[in-house]
């Protein structure tokens, strides 16, 4: 890392948030836009997506390691919460005794999920601003 | 139109770099002419390390390097080759900070440089 690059190492922190919540956002528009979907190429109906945040790790000379971000690491599928079962005999992919699986999708929860995940981008984009008004502050002094 | 906009830009930068190199080089014979008075006086020749000039253009072109790496986004944008949003913002606003402490550091610099010039010998 250069010198210029260590100045500006919190701006990338607040920068690697902001890709990480967008990834979050991305699954779950993804969930709510296949919250319908009864068939898939895997087979079943779709099965709701989640993200797992781990940290970005930078070996220091010292060999102690610092966190200097944190990414989107892995996209899990929910495995945990069963299909919905429905009675819908009209439906092309319902069963012989015409029930259908919808996916494990529930869309308010995903809602929930959105708003919360906006809400830490906001927090991003305020930590980011903070930063960039802090080293103008700093630039005072020199004034 | 985001080309010209970039070339613009380019040509400001091109300007602002050209006026730091000179101030740079005045600098720097100012320095020379102040060691060589200090070498006739004392007898002795002084010792010479980094030069301020140097010194100042390491600085320029590290903060010249974040410019020029700004300065492709408009393109990169466009093509589809930034990923996220907010790192089009990012990148400028490093940029731009690493470019306002440059100009206070060249303002000074000039400062400097005229109260040396007023100076009554």
């Amino acid at each position: 890392m250069s010198g210029l690059e260590k100045l500006f190492s919190g701006m990338r922190a607040a920068s690697s948030g902001l890709t990480a919540e967008r990834a979050r956002i991305d699954v779950i528009t993804d969930n709510i836009a296949n919250a319908r979907t009864t068939r898939t190429p895997e087979g079943g109906p779709y099965r709701r997506k989640l993200v797992r945040f781990e940290p970005i790790l930078e070996r220091l000379a010292s060999g102690f390691k610092r966190v200097v971000g944190v990414r989107a690491s892995k996209v899990e599928e929910d495995f945990a919460t069963p299909f919905e079962r429905i009675y819908d005999p009209s439906h092309p992919d319902a069963d012989g005794e015409g029930m259908v699986s919808i996916p494990n999708v529930n869309t308010v929860m995903e809602m929930a999920d959105l708003i919360s995940a906006m809400r830490a981008y906001d927090a991003n984009v305020t930590a980011q601003r903070n930063f960039v008004r802090m080293a103008e502050r700093s630039l005072d002094i020199a004034r | 139109m985001v080309n010209r906009i970039s070339n613009g830009s380019s040509l400001a930068r091109e300007a602002i770099m050209a006026a730091i190199r000179k101030q740079a080089q005045n600098a720097d014979s100012i320095q020379k002419a102040a060691e060589k008075i200090a070498s006739a006086q004392t007898g002795e020749v002084a010792p010479t390390g980094r030069s301020f000039s140097n010194l100042l253009s390491d600085g320029v072109g590290a903060v010249d390097s974040q410019i020029k790496g700004v300065e492709g986004l408009p393109q990169d944008l466009v093509t589809g080759k930034v990923e996220d949003f907010h790192e089009v913002a990012v990148r400028l606003k490093q940029a731009d900070l690493g470019f306002k402490f440059a100009l206070e550091v060249r303002n000074k610099l000039i400062d400097a440089y005229r109260e040396v010039m007023r100076m009554s010998v």
